[in-house]
């Protein structure tokens, strides 16, 4: 079977966790936790007759208290940035992570998610902001894990992703780690 | 190293005693073998064989398949047990992580890498307590660090709206300001034309108006300064006595219509020189004097002035406003001082006004170290108190006349004015409007002792009092006539003054000999250009050329409004591109501004007088915005606002 490692990156508070959740075992809770340190689950995807096995690393929010690890990131075959709609800075935080993670495991597939569109009449993030992404050319979607909307696609669109390119280079990348070298 | 032997629980009972203790802490050991595979040492506990089915002590465990989290921390771990490390740092703790099993429940480790006697060791701590605790404290510190976020956002959005209607009251204010200066200078150009009783009527309801207006924009400024901190206080050199007694001269003119009298008396002992700033000081004063005379129908408005009597601090002087007016209730008290309140929302209807003038008093007086208060009954009165701190100020160094000797030989003119009146107060008026003037002034207390001094020397005109005692005006200015006809061709200029305003008593003045007659309260601008209209010839100019030989600083009044209605004259001349007359005007201020000391007004004439001459419409109107700014500054700064 094949084995993926897919990291949840973003700011605290903007719900990766809950995205997780919502995918993995379709459950949301209004209760906020933050995440400490990393935490590791399952699920087995299809695409088209493969079946793969992501690891979904859901890694700390980054913030002034916490910093996303280089050493969390590596061996990741795809990552998904999470931005808060409600709020503008996770956006800026979610700019600049891209450019640190990318630095960190080189250009892996990602997906930029505006999450909570179930508040979309709130929301900091504008049109303009979003065209701002997508000229960058980041595959931006929306989500909500509170309704699910959007979240199985994610993960989908991801996983097809990474199977499409390449991955001589995730793989020898997660050999070499686990001969600890 | 050797591959261990697992004990065996049935020989050993020390290994079941182990197996429950690191049960019960929730640990599992390995030992990392020198393959780099990891042999599992403890029984393991349930929650273990959840994650990691069909291991049993002994078996070898991939643990970095069981535990992805692992992946950073284990090539971490061989720097300890290959002892790489320079120091003996024979343990290494991972972070805290989380693996979440199918059901849903999550479980929290940290992982510790150990070297001792030689062996290499893996602990697997379930943490999960630990983490609850790091989470509690990492979700408080998130929870304040978004809180943060928000209240910077909203203090930047707050102060955006302040700053943005901080510019909106200054854009609007001087937008309001430019027309209506021009609306008010006409008015008084209008005022001073031939015009029937009823224009004259619609032309002073303008006036007052436009008056009012002007004077709650400049409040509405004035707060918005002091509320965004922009109010910076001068502290130069004054005279106590004579702030306090101009702003009373200033609320006569109303104090006199109302028929209320406003008097002040300054208590013995209080210092006259002092340092601070005069103008915000006549400028609380004149608020709470227009405001006790503005609730006053009958009776008094007194100030008195005196140092603070509860205090050792000499330079804190105390003023009290009282009046007879109808009082303020005890409920009412707290409110006076806040910014659009007036005691009573009736109030504003029947008394108008913003009640922004007590909230500008309370501030300005506060800027100047002081206090402000209130006692009142209603029906009786109130008087507003306020306290201020001044510095020890000196005496101005150069006398007055010595400098009207010098103004006036330049000008190689001196009228000679005999001033009689009765009344001290009104010598004393007029002797103040005269000051510092190129006039030589001679004073009468009554009609014989005018006469005879009308007979023994040479004036150049009189302003005559009608009612004295010993001799009235009349009689005063039939006798001159007389004289006159008997021998001296020389027609004497007489100025007759009256509190009596009715056209009776104006063709009374004239059948006596008088010139001219002015009826009290007398404008001191209209006293100049009475003098400047009918004295004798050395000081005969019209009145608009009158400006131009006059000394500097006491007549600063008359030439920054003549100013002004030039201002509002070149607006209009803009208007019907009359740039001959705008030159004209330009050249005009050029040639007196600095003369006046206000050279900027001259340059700024200059300026005018040059656009004009290139007809830039554009330029003379920038000009004139200018011109009409720096105006509005010097009154302000000079507390010469333009009034009604």
């Amino acid at each position: 079977m094949i084995q993926k490692k897919v990291c949840m990156i973003g700011s605290f508070g903007v719900g990766k966790t809950s995205l997780v959740a919502r995918f993995v075992r379709s459950i949301f809770s209004e209760k906020y936790h933050t995440t400490v340190g990393v935490k590791i689950d399952k699920k087995v995807v299809e695409i088209g007759e493969k079946q793969v096995t992501l690891v979904l690393w859901d890694i700390a929010g980054e913030d002034a208290l916490t910093t996303v690890r280089p050493s969390q990131l590596r061996g990741a075959s795809g990552y998904i940035l999470v931005v808060d709609g409600l709020r503008r800075a996770t956006y800026e935080t979610a700019l600049d992570l891209q450019g640190r993670v990318g630095e960190a495991i080189g250009p892996v597939p990602f997906l930029c998610l505006l999450n909570k569109s179930d508040l979309r009449e709130r929301w900091e993030i504008t049109e303009a902001d979003v065209e701002a992404l997508r000229q960058r050319g980041w595959p931006v979607l929306y989500s909500s894990a509170k309704t699910g909307e959007g979240v199985e696609d994610v993960f989908q669109e991801l996983t097809t992703e990474i199977l499409r390119v390449p991955n001589v280079r995730d793989d020898t990348a997660n050999e070499a780690n686990r001969r600890g070298i | 190293m050797s591959e261990m032997t697992p004990p065996t629980k049935q020989t050993d009972g020390a290994y079941e005693d182990v197996a429950r203790l690191t049960a019960a802490a929730g640990l599992v050991i390995f030992e990392r073998t020198q393959r780099g595979e990891f042999t599992l040492l403890s029984p393991p506990p349930d929650w273990f064989q959840n994650l990691v089915p069909n291991v049993q002590t002994g078996s070898v465990v991939p643990v970095l398949e069981a535990f992805p989290a692992l992946d950073a921390f284990l090539p971490e771990a061989e720097t300890v047990w290959n002892g790489k490390t320079r120091e003996a740092a024979s343990e290494l703790v991972s972070d805290l992580w989380s693996e979440v099993q199918t059901s849903g429940e999550e479980l929290h480790f940290r992982a510790h890498a150990l070297k001792a006697d030689g062996r290499n060791w893996l602990l697997l701590e379930l943490a999960a307590s630990l983490y609850r605790e790091r989470q509690l404290v990492l979700q408080y510190a998130h929870d304040v660090a978004l809180q943060n976020d928000t209240i910077v956002r909203l203090n930047l959005e707050v102060e955006r709206a302040t700053q943005a209607k901080s510019n909106f009251l200054a854009t609007m204010s001087h937008e309001i300001r430019t027309p209506l200066n021009a609306i008010l200078g006409m008015a008084e150009l209008m005022a001073e034309t031939q015009l029937t009783e009823e224009q004259q009527k619609y032309v002073g309801t303008f006036q007052r108006a436009g008056s009012n207006l002007l004077t709650l924009i400049n409040d509405i400024l004035d707060l918005s300064k002091v509320e965004s901190g922009n109010l910076k206080l001068e502290f130069e050199n004054f005279d106590l006595f004579e702030v306090a007694g101009s702003a009373i001269e200033l609320v006569q003119a109303k104090s006199r219509e109302k028929g209320i009298a406003v008097t002040y008396e300054i208590a013995p002992g209080t210092p006259r020189y002092l340092r601070g700033d005069a103008l915000r000081l006549r400028q609380v004063l004149l608020n709470l004097l227009g405001n006790s005379l503005k609730f006053t129908h009958q009776g008094s408005v007194r100030l008195k002035v005196e140092s603070e009597p509860d205090t050792p601090d000499a330079g804190m002087v105390r003023f009290a406003i009282h009046d007879t007016g109808i009082g303020i209730t005890k409920d009412q008290l707290p409110n006076v001082f806040q910014s659009f309140t007036q005691a009573d929302s009736s109030i504003t209807r029947k008394y108008g006004g913003t009640g922004l003038g007590l909230t500008i008093s309370k501030k300005l007086v506060e800027a100047m170290g002081g206090l402000i208060w209130v006692g009142s009954t209603p029906g009786e009165g109130s008087t507003f108190f306020f306290t201020a701190r001044f510095g020890p100020g000196q005496a101005p160094e150069v006398a007055p006349p010595a400098r009207n000797e010098t103004q006036a030989s330049a000008l190689g003119t001196r009228l000679r004015i005999l001033v009689a009146d009765d009344s001290e107060d009104n010598r004393f008026l007029i002797s103040s409007y005269l000051k510092s003037l190129p006039y030589q002034l001679d004073f009468a207390e009554n009609g014989v002792v005018a006469l005879e001094r009308l007979r023994s020397s040479t004036y150049d005109l009189a302003l005559v009092d009608v009612h004295m005692p010993e001799m009235d005006g009349y009689a005063v200015a039939r006798s001159v006539r007389d004289y006159e006809n008997k021998g001296s061709n020389k027609t004497l200029p007489l100025i007759a003054l009256t509190a009596d305003a009715y056209p009776s008593a104006i063709e009374k003045s004239m059948a006596a000999g008088f010139n001219a007659h002015l009826s009290k309260p007398i404008r001191k601008q209209t006293l100049l250009e009475a003098i400047a209209r009918h004295a004798r010839v050395p000081g005969r100019q019209d009145v608009k050329n009158a400006d131009e030989s006059y000394s500097v600083t006491s007549l600063a009044s008359g030439y920054i409004e003549s100013s002004r209605k030039k201002a509002a004259e070149i607006a209009v001349a803009i208007e019907n591109e009359n740039f001959d007359a705008i030159r004209t005007t330009g050249h005009n201020m050029k040639g007196t501004g600095t003369a006046y000391g206000f050279p900027r007004l001259t340059e700024l004439g200059e300026s005018i007088e040059k656009s004009a001459l290139e007809k830039n419409a554009g330029a003379v109107r920038t000009a004139v915005q200018d011109l009409i700014a720096y105006l509005d500054r010097v009154a302000l700064e000079a507390d010469l606002k333009p009034k009604a």
